[in-house]
């Protein structure tokens, strides 16, 4: 493959997160997909145990390092020193680099990159093509009556985002989803966010919280008059740990989706020349 | 003996040296070659050249450039004949006499001041030395310099920004607007619809990363302030064509919605049709409540308020409350994910209405 081995890209320290990226065979037509690291920030592990899956499909691969010092609370997307806008920026200069182009991305991500991943795709739904948000400890709920993070009501300090995410709900949920999570993520360990309320309102462990998100996310859709395209998968013999769930569970064949077909030479899967379908799978949940 | 041949020396233009002003700027100053003193002929959008005899209210004068400079008494500046309304300072006609005109505006409107906010101090006088004139001695007026009729398009988003009044805040939320969607990484143009010539809001757009700036005065007029409502809807239009290639419009629209031109605009459904939605700057509640009030008459929803208010939170709050509409500051304009939710809200529109 000619672009198998992975770019480490500088960033800009606060504004634009170091990455590694992937270029793909077809070129920067090829819809890219961005992977998102937990709050262990594995970002090496992470690249090194999607590279073959990338390889294999023909995407191109980006993964960004939203390090700890700048970006302490990237999960919530829209944080203080909003990662969200940092991803955007770096979006901006791979596009103006040609390593993608201005088409829609997928973005997957794990643990806290889940949360980052799902409540990105919330506020830039135009942006992101499909979905995998995989083992988020706690999930913002399409619930008007919550303020946010946690829901989509806002108090008056937050009621910009929840104009915000509220304005772009339909849209939102009108993507294909892909929720996973370990079978045996059930343990209440230190990185997940407890307490009576978040317990009661989301669940206990990650299994249930994600459980409950995908059935109120397709309820929601389903009274918004859309067809919903979201999906559970459940990792057998998987508990809170990426590799495991890559290597065990397949994880990356949910992160990275191989194209339908390249628009150029019609093929399916990966090829190796012309233009990349522009529209990601559509898949009945 | 020998014979020397002059050439034909070519007549100096008589505003040699002039500062020309902001309302001047798409003319060609060579195309100035006399002066036309009937002064009782001047219309609006007329260039002017004209010597500065008191300086009062308006100390600068916005030059072409987009700099300002000092006005002296002795100065001589280019600047149009034109209409002026605004409640904050002047209202005033585009007239000129032997005995005099005002400076109606810093960005270089000349005329006869009907009257003035009691918190604004005497006009800028000027002495008129004439119209500007070509060589067949035609007086010059700003509309030869319009930009040319475009083929008919228009952005995919065109959002127009509407306020109660003057300084209710709408160049600040229209310049948070193109941030926010400049951010998003479409391209946008910022169009100043209506008004007075003046470059303060055309840097403000510009400085707010507008990858096109575009007003009125590119369409031909110093100030649409008593221009016939078609040839504004037809600038409008012609703005809006010359930025068809942009993802995004925000278009302003000068003063308070029940200003002359703007009422007049905003009651024809047909100009408010060219707009996919509408955001209003108020600079207080009751304001709010008039505005939309208003504008409900005429079958105007806007998707927000804006404006002065939000340096006021309790203000923002009461005023949400009360309408249910968001209360977004500049700087949550700003915001990339407030312009991809603004998008959003517009595609639900279209998917509603189709």
């Amino acid at each position: 493959m000619e672009h198998a081995v992975p770019v480490f890209r500088p960033g800009v320290p606060g504004l634009i997160p170091d990455a590694w990226i992937l270029g793909s065979a077809c070129g920067p037509a090829a819809p890219a997909v961005v992977a998102v690291h937990g709050i262990t920030r594995g970002v090496e592990e992470m690249v090194s145990h999607l590279l073959p899956r990338a390889g294999a499909t023909g995407r191109t691969l980006v993964v960004p390092h939203f390090d700890a010092t700048h970006w302490p609370r990237y999960q919530r997307a829209a944080c203080r020193n909003r990662a969200d806008w940092a991803l955007l920026r770096l979006m901006a200069a791979l596009r103006h680099e040609g390593w993608v182009s201005a088409a829609p991305f997928d973005l997957s991500g794990f643990s806290g990159g889940g949360q980052f991943a799902h409540r990105f795709t919330w506020l830039y739904p135009a942006m992101v093509g499909r979905l995998c948000a995989t083992a988020p400890g706690w999930w913002t709920f399409p619930d008007a009556g919550t303020a946010w993070p946690l829901g989509i009501g806002g108090a008056a300090r937050d009621a910009c985002r929840a104009f915000q995410m509220r304005a772009n709900l339909r849209r939102f949920l009108d993507r294909r989803i892909v929720v996973c999570v370990g079978g045996d993520d059930v343990e209440r360990d230190e990185n997940l966010r407890q307490g009576e309320d978040i317990d009661a309102r989301q669940g206990p462990n990650r299994l249930a919280r994600a459980r409950r998100w995908c059935a109120e996310a397709e309820a929601c859709a389903r009274a918004e008059g859309l067809t919903p395209a979201i999906s559970l998968r459940v990792l057998q013999g998987c508990g809170h740990n990426f590799v495991e769930c890559v290597t065990r569970g397949g994880l990356d064949h949910d992160f990275i989706q191989p194209l339908a077909r390249c628009a150029g030479c019609r093929k399916a899967l990966a090829c190796t020349a012309g233009r990349a379908a522009q529209q990601p799978e559509r898949t009945a949940a | 003996m020998t014979t020397i041949t002059r050439p034909a020396l070519r007549p100096a233009s008589p505003a040699a040296g002039a500062k020309w002003s902001f309302a001047a700027r798409r003319a060609a100053p060579g195309d100035a070659v006399q002066l036309d003193t009937d002064l009782g002929a001047a219309g609006s959008g007329d260039l002017v050249l004209a010597e500065v005899t008191r300086v009062g209210s308006h100390k600068r004068l916005q030059l072409a450039d987009g700099r300002y400079s000092p006005l002296w008494p002795g100065d001589r500046i280019v600047v149009a004949c034109a209409d002026r309304y605004a409640v904050d300072q002047f209202h005033g006609l585009a007239r000129l006499s032997e005995k005099g005109a005002d400076l109606l505006a810093g960005g270089g409107i000349a005329g006869e001041i009907l009257s003035r906010n009691d918190r604004v101090s005497q006009a800028t006088r000027l002495a008129v030395l004439g119209r500007l004139a070509d060589g067949d001695g035609t007086a010059i007026n700003v509309d030869r310099y319009a930009l040319p009729p475009a083929a008919p398009g228009r952005p995919a988003l065109v959002i127009a920004v509407l306020g109660t009044g003057m300084n209710a805040g709408k160049t600040a939320a229209a310049a948070g607007l193109v941030n926010g969607f400049a951010r998003l990484g479409r391209r946008v143009a910022a169009i100043k619809a209506t008004g007075t010539g003046s470059f303060g809001d055309v840097a403000e757009y510009e400085a707010a990363g507008a990858a096109q700036v575009l007003d009125f005065t590119d369409a031909g007029m110093a100030s649409t302030y008593r221009q016939p409502l078609e040839r504004v809807i037809a600038a409008i239009d012609r703005l809006l064509a010359h930025a068809a290639d942009s993802d995004v419009a925000v278009v302003e629209l000068a003063d308070g919605v029940s200003q002359v031109e703007t009422a007049a605009l905003l009651s024809r459904p047909e100009v408010v049709a060219r707009f996919d939605g509408t955001i209003l700057a108020v600079p207080e509640a009751m304001a709010a409540r008039g505005g939309l009030s208003w504008l409900a008459e005429r079958g105007i929803s806007p998707l927000a308020l804006t404006g002065v208010i939000t340096r006021a939170p309790l203000a923002a709050q009461e005023v949400s409350e009360a309408t249910g509409l968001p209360v977004l500051c500049r700087t949550s304009l700003a915001d990339p994910a407030t312009a991809s939710a603004l998008e959003a809200r517009f595609a639900e529109r279209d998917r509603s209405a189709a």
